[in-house]
């Protein structure tokens, strides 16, 4: 036993040593959830400097109120409500969101890149490009969809989080982000379709 | 409870969708996101007190405006006394004199009545206007000017108002007991129209 490493703390560990004070702790569990409070902020934002900004607000405000947390769900649950909340509030400024939707978008940008790290199997050229225009395409109709079908396809097709967590995160029943993920991919099939996309 | 969200693989457009969609997400924050995060609650206590100074003087400049805005506000006039005395003195004209011989629908009596009234508005057209102007003037705005400091008000025309003191309360101006008196000659006027009611002008028509 004495030669034996130290079993990794639990997150609620980890939340009771910073309640009572203990800021690596409190650093210990940025690093585990970083990912996935920025994740969850990028859903919503669809702007890596914005997520990371409104991550970073997230883990302050978590910092907070974290004596106020009772360990009635998860820790990563709680935080990622408190980040969904701040990336909402700053959707809602228009004027931000105007710029992020006046930019061009990123995909534009990493679409030559993806192009080069495809993976290399028998696959001939033509049906790599017609892939990656199809690829392209779908990453500008994913923008244009309701925000609410948005959200839930981004969050569910991140793999960074169950129905449940997605339920907690948009406040609805999992049903309801299972339909929602239903219907957004129904949408973009039927924009895909309008553009001369109709494989399945 | 934990059922994640399936995936799609192959080159349908549901494994499009799917791939399209991880690499919108398929992103990190930037690197030394823990240590910018500590850096920020380090900061922390000084912000908190910031805006805990600030919300202290936003109440203390509240209340201080609220308790101005309370002092400026003017007294209420002395309606409950003006009103009951207008209500009396208006009551025998609205109600006509008591004729129980007069029937109710004597043709002359409007007319009279109308007569009347025509020679009040003559009677008060012809009043002097300086008599109209020191009653305006002595209710309202020469009143303000007084209360602001000005002992010596101006009236429109231009002249000073002398004829009341600085001093004067503002609860007790005479001026609005003219108006009664007008009230009290018409009652004595339709005191004398009582006799000049004629049934008789009646057969003509």
């Amino acid at each position: 036993m004495t030669g034996a490493e130290p079993a990794e703390a639990s997150d609620l560990d980890l939340v009771r040593r910073a309640q009572a004070g203990d800021a690596d702790a409190f650093g210990e569990l940025v690093e585990r959830n970083r990912r996935a409070v920025f994740r969850a902020a990028l859903a919503a934002l669809g702007s890596a400097a914005e997520a990371d900004d409104v991550a970073q607000d997230a883990f302050v405000m978590a910092y907070r109120k974290i004596t106020s947390f009772r360990g009635d769900a998860a820790f990563r649950t709680w935080l990622l409500a408190i980040a969904w909340r701040k990336a909402l509030d700053r959707r809602k400024s228009l004027t931000r969101w105007l710029r992020i939707t006046a930019a061009p978008p990123d995909a534009d940008a990493d679409a030559p890149n993806w192009i080069e790290h495809m993976p290399a199997d028998q696959r001939t050229q033509e049906e790599d490009l017609a892939a990656a225009q199809l690829q392209h395409k779908v990453k500008l109709l994913i923008r244009t969809l309701p925000r609410k079908l948005r959200d839930a396809i981004l969050l569910a097709g991140s793999g960074d989080y169950t129905y449940e967590q997605i339920s907690h995160i948009l406040g609805v029943p999992v049903g309801t982000v299972k339909w929602r993920v239903s219907e957004a991919r129904r949408v973009l099939k039927q924009k895909l379709a309008a553009v001369g996309h109709a494989h399945d | 409870m934990t059922e994640r969200p399936r995936r799609f693989d192959g080159d349908g457009t549901d494994a499009a969708i799917d791939r399209a969609v991880r690499e919108i997400m398929n992103r990190d924050a930037a690197p030394g996101f823990r240590r910018r995060v500590v850096a920020r609650l380090e900061r922390e206590p000084r912000i908190a007190w910031t805006w805990g100074q600030f919300g202290l003087i936003a109440t203390a400049a509240a209340v201080v405006l609220l308790l101005a805005v309370w002092a400026r506000t003017p007294q209420p006039l002395q309606q409950p006394v003006s009103e009951p005395r207008r209500a009396e003195l208006v009551r025998p004209v609205v109600e006509p004199a008591p004729t129980p011989t007069r029937p109710a629908t004597t043709p002359a009596a409007p007319s009279d009545v109308k007569r009347e009234a025509r020679a009040v508005a003559e009677r008060r057209t012809q009043k002097p206007t300086s008599d109209r102007r020191v009653t305006a003037a002595s209710i309202d705005p020469a009143e303000e000017r007084l209360e602001r400091g000005n002992a010596n008000p101006r009236v429109p025309d231009g002249r000073v108002e002398t004829t009341r003191r600085p001093s004067g309360d503002p609860l007790s101006i005479p001026p609005l007991q003219i108006r009664p008196l007008e009230t009290g000659e018409i009652r004595m006027k339709s005191m004398t129209v009582g006799p000049l009611v004629v049934v008789p002008l009646l057969p003509p028509r």
